[in-house]
C-alpha cells in the first residue's frame, strides 16, 4: 500500500440547498480544473469506517482516522490495480467491508470477474456506481471542490473543503457562511442513506 | 368502442402507463408544456412525500404510504411495453394485525412476521418493514407539474429518491395509441418504459441497470 498524508475534511452535500455555498466558492476561490470521473463503491451497512472504491481498475480503501470538533481525518491508501491477488481480496478488501470473505476459486481476479462473481452475487454487499463532474479550487490556503455526483442515475451536489491544518478548514468553512448546524456528511455516509442503508429520516412529514 | 374521455380526477377503467426516469427530459417537458391542452389548477403543480416499500421477492406490486395511507398497486399486463396496474387495497394508519397478514404482507411476498398486537401504528409498521431483509423503505419526495397531451394525463417531475434527484416523465390512458402518439410526439418512442419500482430498485443499487438517461 501506499500512504500520503491524511487531510482533515468537511463535507456537505445537498440538492438546491448548498447552492449559495457553492457560489460563493466560485466567487471567492481559484479555479482549478474540471474533471469527470468514474467511481465504483462497494457499501455494506456495517462499515462505517472504510470508504472502498474503484477508479480505473485502482481500488482504493481511505480508513477513517478520527473525528475532531466536526471534521474527519481520512487516511488514503490505494490496495492495488486489476487483476488483484485472490490473498488482496480475502486479507485486505473484505475484512474492510466487514462481511465475511466467500471461497475464492482463483488465484487473480480482473475486475469484472470481482464484479460479478463476489461482488453483486453478494446480499450483504450493495454497490453504488457514481459520474462524477468535479469542479477543483483552492479557497483559504484549503483545498476545496464541488461536484454533480450521480449515484446509480440519481444526482447530488457536494462540496467539500480539505486541508493537512484543521484551523485552515474551520476558517474556509466561516467564509463560506456554512452553519455550525450543518452536518460533515462523507461519501459512504450519503450513499448508505441514499442507497437505503442508513435510515434517518423523520417519519413525521408523512402522516 | 368510443374510447373513453379521460378526465383529470376521475376514476376511468383501468390506465396503460409510460414512464420512465432518468436525469435530462427537457426537451420532452418543453413539447409536452406546449401540446398540453389546460389542465385544472389543482394539477398544475403538487408536491408530496411518500414512503415506497420495495420487496426483493417481487416486482408485481407497489407500495406506497402517503399521508398516513397505504395504497398497493398491483401489475396486471404490459401491451407493447406499456404497463397496466390496478389498485389491489388502501388502507389506513393504524391499520389491522388482519390486513397486515391478509393483504399487506402477502402482497410483499415474504415471510409473515410474527404480528403480537391488534393494531399498528405507522412507524411499528416501518419497523417491522425494515427488519425484514427483504424489504426496504425508501423516501420520495415529488414536485409533479401535470398535463394533459392527445388525451393522455401527462406529467413531469422532479422526484428525490432517498434524498437524490432524477426526472421522470409519463403519459397514462385507457387508449394504448393516445399513449403510442404522445410518445412520438415528445421523441421518446425508443425511450425504456421504467416504473417507480424499478427505478427505486436500480437506484438503491438492488439492480444494476441504469436509468434512461
Amino acid at each position: 500500500m501506499t500512504h500520503t498524508t491524511p487531510r482533515y475534511e468537511f463535507r456537505i452535500f445537498g440538492i438546491e440547498t448548498i447552492n449559495h455555498f457553492i457560489e460563493l466558492l466560485e466567487k471567492n476561490g481559484n479555479v482549478g480544473k474540471v474533471r469527470n470521473i468514474s467511481e465504483i463503491y462497494l457499501m455494506t451497512s456495517g462499515n462505517n469506517e472504510n470508504n472502498i472504491k474503484i477508479r480505473n481498475k485502482l481500488l482504493d480503501i481511505k480508513t477513517l482516522v478520527r473525528q475532531e470538533n466536526g471534521l474527519e481525518q481520512w487516511n488514503p491508501a490505494e490496495v492495488g490495480t486489476f487483476p488483484l491477488a485472490k490473498e488482496k481480496i480475502k486479507n485486505e478488501i473484505f475484512p474492510a467491508l466487514g462481511v465475511e470473505c466467500p471461497a475464492l476459486d482463483r488465484n487473480v481476479y480482473t475486475l469484472k470477474q470481482f464484479m460479478i462473481e463476489l461482488i453483486l452475487v453478494d446480499p450483504d454487499i450493495k454497490v453504488a456506481l457514481t459520474e462524477k463532474e468535479r469542479h477543483a479550487y483552492t479557497f483559504e490556503d484549503c483545498i476545496c471542490e464541488w461536484a454533480n455526483v450521480q449515484v446509480n442515475g440519481a444526482m447530488v451536489r457536494t462540496l467539500a473543503i480539505e486541508s493537512e491544518n484543521p484551523d485552515l478548514v474551520y476558517n474556509a468553512i466561516a467564509k463560506l457562511n456554512i452553519g455550525e448546524n450543518i452536518e460533515n456528511v462523507n461519501y459512504p455516509k450519503e450513499l448508505k442513506r441514499i442507497l437505503g442503508l442508513k435510515i434517518d429520516y423523520d417519519i413525521n412529514k408523512f402522516f | 368502442m368510443a374510447k373513453e374521455e379521460l378526465k383529470i380526477g376521475e376514476i376511468s377503467k383501468p390506465r396503460f402507463e409510460f414512464r420512465t426516469f432518468g436525469q435530462d427530459f427537457d426537451e420532452a417537458a418543453y413539447i409536452m408544456s406546449r401540446k398540453s391542452v389546460p389542465v385544472p389548477e389543482k394539477v398544475w403543480e403538487r408536491e408530496s412525500d411518500e414512503i415506497y416499500i420495495v420487496s426483493k421477492t417481487n416486482d408485481k406490486n407497489n407500495t406506497k404510504i402517503r399521508d398516513g395511507k397505504m395504497d398497493i398497486k398491483t401489475f396486471v399486463k404490459s401491451v407493447d411495453g406499456l404497463e397496466q396496474w390496478n389498485p389491489l387495497m388502501k388502507g389506513e394508519f393504524p391499520i389491522s394485525k388482519e390486513v397486515l397478514e391478509n393483504d399487506v404482507f402477502p402482497a410483499f411476498m415474504v415471510d409473515m412476521p410474527a404480528l403480537t398486537k391488534d393494531t399498528y401504528t405507522l412507524e411499528e409498521f416501518l419497523e417491522m418493514v425494515n427488519a425484514n431483509d427483504n424489504l426496504q423503505t425508501v423516501r420520495v419526495h415529488k414536485e409533479r407539474f401535470g398535463y394533459m397531451v392527445n388525451d393522455t394525463l401527462c406529467e413531469v417531475a422532479n422526484v428525490l429518491i432517498n434524498g437524490a434527484h432524477v426526472v421522470s416523465i409519463n403519459s397514462e390512458s385507457t387508449e394504448i395509441e393516445d399513449i403510442k402518439k404522445t410518445m412520438a410526439d415528445l421523441n421518446v418512442s425508443g425511450v425504456e418504459n421504467i416504473n417507480y419500482l424499478q427505478a427505486i430498485k436500480r437506484i438503491i443499487g438492488w439492480n444494476n441497470k441504469p436509468l434512461a438517461n
